[in-house]
């Protein structure tokens, strides 16, 4: 077990890099250190020797990936890419292009989106297997039927729609909650109401329609129809039965989403005005700030490789036949 | 009657709603007696299984009870409301299912399973669950039944889990057990058991046993009636003695004659031509009468009455209903001789020579390599020009693993293969690839093996396309025509896909794609065990037509003794990845010298009741080829072994020409 999780853990590192490379090259299609700069200066008429000093000071005076003018291994190593992506491997994320400390920011901003994530997470996981559980107890009735076009319906409206609609009518209309906006401690309940239900319901169409799907697929079991034969009430097949066999995908489906959370949402946080990572992800794109997107990728990338290690441990948690190896 | 137990009164079953729905039951009459094992006979897709769940009401939601009356003991089983047949249900009725490997829970202990339903029915042990689950699992022969109580299906071999299940049935102390098809999936050695367990209980606890299956065999050994099920419909019943001796029904007859055996060998298997006609309809006249031999006018346009003519013997045609009843040829079931076609001294095509297969087993963050999975340990095999070599042994004994290797899908890890003078593991690229063209194979499940996206033509070109045999476009077509006509098809299936046939008619398309590139030997891999008896008669007689037309070897792997003895020549024995006894069939069936050779037949279920063989049987499973026992690796189950049989493996010792076994009993 330990041996495969450190294994895995070993896999993970050329993904990284691969990520790593993707994204700064990606990043560097579009942009030029000389755009970085003029951006950071501010756009207009700067004299080059300002450029090239911040270029020096932040880093970026050296060629992107190759050095030809160096030799040896430092052909490869001085370079702007090895320089930045060395320290983000010792999870040393520095200092942003602005100067701002990068994972002072994180520390401080994960938070936020935290709490959003996680109430959402929670609430829409009962609210979705509570509801699959009873159309799956009316499997193959009318109710069945207009459940799942219910579902289709609600999974074919953009998230968007939920959230403008959903401050609209809550915030503008009823003046129940405030549109937008963040307040520590708790103060900001008021704030996150709101992007939580409105999370929850956006989550319900797909939700609900792919745990029926995993329910009604255990029910047609043969081991089902065995502890049928054993004269079970329906009640006990369900819940003791089928629950424990369809919750296997259900909870790994879960934890690998679980690291994930710190992420936040780019969109929601930036509907709802809440300083969390999505919403200074977006903010980074938007000034070209090199650094912290780096650093988000590479953390979104470490938390997904950890998401799949951590669903490969629930497994053998869960299901008896599963063991690592 | 007091004695009956269970009585079943013009059952209708359908399935589906609608315009046309499914007449799986059609007014099905039974009656079942106290302590009695009452057999359900018929082929794939009568409604044996339809029967079974319907007295339990376990129906499928599309299926509904439309007319009929079922009664156990007094209680009307139609008219209770769903909480009190809970009751019922695992209560004075149990039942076990066709595929032990996927009717437990996968995530609960067995313990746990059985201990449900002792907490449902069993008032009397409430206080003390536990001690009774440990009791159910010691009554169906689980060994070490403390430790077995925590652990999970999936550590358990397939018998043992149909044990488990067994249990689960019990808890409630049944009056009826009903079993769809309990030992199916089974290996015979282990069947064997199932069957001994389950008339054990009988007689301890005197209940009565509802056993469907499609194995005339199964049948003779164990029942006291049998009822014969055809299209949704009863068509024969009788006691199993009188059922075996003078079989009524044109349908039951053609049964008998479509087992294969060696007394059949010289002649043409009976087939059941066509199939089950569909069941979505009214009929007008006999369900049977497209492929009835005997079909007379009348049969067509009205249906046969029920014909009681005995207490207890029943038939439904219209030759029984005159006087002049029982014109049928009595069915021969004594020993026929062997037909010694073996005349001319046979040239050996195929020659392997100690070939192994062993899979690495990796662990580790490195992933080393800390053992191996023997599958095949040494291999010897000689097949000649136009014979048949049949590789017989239990599932896991390593005889696919075998056919792979031959055919370089596998990799050997050691041995030779030699074919017709080429050495084939060291054959590479180009020259194996031609080669290929002269070794085919045929595998189980015609339908896994074709891309259901081909049409026929394509599936039957493919290999003539690869090899660059078969000429041009229009040649092939020809070509195409000519092999589908070998296989007994119309030229028209060249233009329907897969889907549209039947098993057995896809298995002749995976015939004829095999024949396409003129291959010299074929390796068939349990070509009929998906098939019913009666269709696999057709194979069988269509893979021996062709071996005499063309010449053909075949390698024949199969767990079915049946099928040996009436196709092959010489037999190999496998255990747990080793030759044990090998022999032309004469030699290997008539006098088996190995100990575990002599278990195998003597588990054969024979289609003769009352013929009291000696049964040896044997305890427990095969053991894993990853840790194969030390000496002899049979010496754990053979009920001959001695002190020296765990010291080291024996020799093959030749007692003729073609025969050798590996047994110390031999060695002097
Ligand atoms: N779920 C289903 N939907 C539609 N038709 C079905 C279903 N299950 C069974 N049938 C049909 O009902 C009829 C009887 O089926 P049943 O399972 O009782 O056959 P069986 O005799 O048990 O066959 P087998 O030997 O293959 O188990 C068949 O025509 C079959 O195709
Ligand atoms: S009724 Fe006619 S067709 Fe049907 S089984 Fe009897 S003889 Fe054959
Ligand atoms: S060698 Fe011994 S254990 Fe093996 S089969 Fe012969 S008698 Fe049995
Ligand atoms: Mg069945």
């Amino acid at each position: 077990m330990m041996a495969y999780i450190v294994r895995r853990a070993l896999y993970g590192i050329p993904i990284l890099i691969g990520v790593n490379v993707i994204t700064f090259m990606l990043f560097f299609v579009v942009n030029s250190p000389e755009d970085m700069a003029r951006m950071h200066l501010g756009m207009k008429r700067v004299a080059p020797e300002a450029i090239q000093k911040w270029k020096q000071e932040h880093g970026y005076d050296k060629p992107l990936l190759y050095n030809a003018a160096a030799s040896g291994t430092e052909s490869l190593t001085d370079t702007i890419f090895f320089e930045k992506s060395i320290k983000l491997f010792q999870f040393e994320f520095g200092s942003s292009d602005s100067g701002r400390d990068i994972g002072y920011d994180i520390s401080q901003r994960m938070w936020p989106s935290l709490a959003i994530a996680v109430p959402t997470l929670i609430v829409g996981l009962a609210i979705n297997i509570t509801f699959a559980l009873l159309i799956a107890f009316f499997r193959a009735t009318y109710i069945d039927y207009w459940s799942v076009v219910l579902c289709v319906v609600m999974m074919s409206i953009s998230a968007l729609f939920y959230i403008i609609g959903g401050q609209y009518v809550v915030s503008k209309l009823l003046h129940l909650v405030p549109v937008s906006g963040y307040d520590t401690g708790l103060g900001a309940v008021k704030f996150l109401i709101l992007p939580v239900i409105i999370g929850v319901i956006g989550g319900i169409g797909s939700g609900t329609r792919w745990y029926r799907t995993l329910f009604l697929e255990e029910i047609n079991k043969d081991y089902v129809r065995t502890a049928r034969s054993k004269g079970l009430s329906e009640n006990r097949v369900l819940f003791q039965h089928v629950l424990k066999n369809a919750m296997i995908p259900i909870l790994t489906g879960v934890v690998v989403i679980l690291p994930l959370l710190f992420m936040g949402s780019l969109i929601t946080e930036n509907f709802f005005g809440i300083p969390g990572l999505g919403s200074y992800t977006i903010e980074a794109i938007n000034r070209q700030d090199f650094a912290i997107v780096r650093s988000m990728v590479f953390l979104g990338s470490v938390l997904y490789i950890l998401g799949l290690i951590l669903t490969d441990i629930s497994y053998t948690l869960v299901d008896p036949r599963v063991r690592l190896s | 009657m007091s004695d009956t137990l269970l009585r079943i009164k013009n059952l209708k079953t359908w399935l589906g709603r609608g315009a046309a729905p499914v007449r799986a039951i059609d007014g099905i009459d039974l009656e079942i007696k106290k302590g009695e094992t009452f057999a359900l006979l018929g082929e794939s897709g009568c409604g044996k299984s339809m029967t079974a769940l319907s007295i339990m009401r376990l129906l499928p939601p599309i299926g509904r009870i439309v007319d009929g009356s079922i009664h156990l003991g007094e209680t009307s089983l139609l008219d209770l409301p769903e909480n009190r047949m809970r009751n019922e249900r695992g209560g004075r009725m149990g039942m076990i299912f066709q595929e032990p490997m996927t009717s437990l829970n996968p995530v609960l202990t067995v313990g746990a399973q059985i201990a449900e339903a002792v907490r449902i029915h069993d008032a009397s042990q409430q206080q003390d669950v536990e001690t009774r689950v440990v009791e159910l699992l010691k009554a169906v022969g689980i060994p070490d039944p403390e430790q077995r109580f925590g652990e999970y299906p999936h550590q358990l071999s397939g018998g043992m889990k149909q044990r488990v299940v067994i249990a689960m049935a019990l808890a409630g102390r049944p009056q009826l057990l009903i079993a769809d098809e309990p030992t199916t999936a089974l290996d015979v050695t282990i069947q064997a058991q199932v069957l001994a367990l389950m008339k054990q209980l009988q007689q301890e606890s005197g209940m009565a046993i509802l056993l469907i299956t499609h194995d005339l065999g199964v049948v003779a050994e164990v029942a006291d009636r049998v009822a014969v099920m055809y299209a949704g419909q009863i068509v024969e019943t009788a006691p199993c003695k009188a059922f075996f001796q003078t079989p009524r029904h044109p349908y039951s007859q053609k049964l008998f004659h479509s087992i294969p055996g060696r007394d059949k060998r010289s002649e043409r298997l009976a087939v059941i031509e066509g199939t089950v006609p569909p069941l979505d309809q009214e009929f007008s006249g006999c369900r049977f009468a497209d492929r009835c031999d005997a079909v007379m006018l009348i049969c067509r346009h009205q249906p046969p009455q029920w014909d009681q003519y005995a207490e207890g013997q029943g038939v439904r045609c219209h030759l029984q209903e005159g006087a002049e009843a029982a014109v049928e040829q009595p069915v021969s079931l004594g020993e026929g001789s062997v037909a010694v076609a073996e005349n001319s001294p046979p040239t050996p095509l195929l020659g392997v020579n100690d070939l192994k297969v062993h899979f690495p087993i990796h662990k580790g963050i490195f992933r080393r390599v800390v053992g191996h999975v023997r599958a095949v340990d040494g291999v010897s095999l000689e097949i000649p020009v136009g014979q048949t070599l049949a590789v017989v042994g239990e599932s896991g004994c390593g005889k696919t693993t075998v056919g792979k290797a031959i055919l370089q899908l596998i990799k050997p890890t050691a041995g030779q293969v030699r074919f017709d003078g080429d050495e084939l593991t060291r054959l590479r690229g180009e020259a194996l690839r031609r080669r290929r063209a002269d070794l085919q194979i045929i595998f189980q499940d015609p339908m896994a093996s074709m891309n259901p996206r081909m049409l026929v033509r394509n599936i039957i070109e493919e290999g003539m396309l690869a090899q660059g045999v078969g000429g041009h476009a229009a040649e092939r077509q020809i070509r195409v025509a000519q092999l589908l006509g070998q296989v007994g098809l119309p030229a028209s299936a060249a233009d329907r896909y897969p889907h549209e046939f039947s098993g057995g008619q896809r298995q002749r398309i995976c015939v004829a794609r095999a024949l396409a590139v003129e291959p010299r030997l074929i390796i068939c891999d349990e070509p009929t065990s998906a098939l019913d008896v009666s269709v696999q008669a057709q194979i069988l007689n269509l893979l021996q037509a062709l071996q005499q037309q063309l010449g053909l070897s075949y390698l024949f792997i199969t767990h079915d003794i049946a099928v040996v003895a009436y196709l092959a020549h010489e037999v190999a024995v496998m255990y747990l990845g080793r030759v044990v006894e090998r022999g032309t069939v004469a030699e290997v069936l008539d006098d088996p010298q190995h100990p575990y050779t002599q278990a195998l037949l003597s588990a054969v279920p024979v289609a003769e009741p009352g013929g009291k063989r000696k049964r040896i049987h044997l305890e427990g499973d095969m053991p894993s080829p990853s840790n194969p026992p030390a000496g002899c690796h049979f010496h754990p189950r053979c009920p001959q072994a001695m002190e020296r049989c765990q010291k080291s493996y024996p020799k093959a010792i030749s007692l003729s020409e073609t025969r050798a076994v590996s047994c110390l009993l031999l060695e002097q």
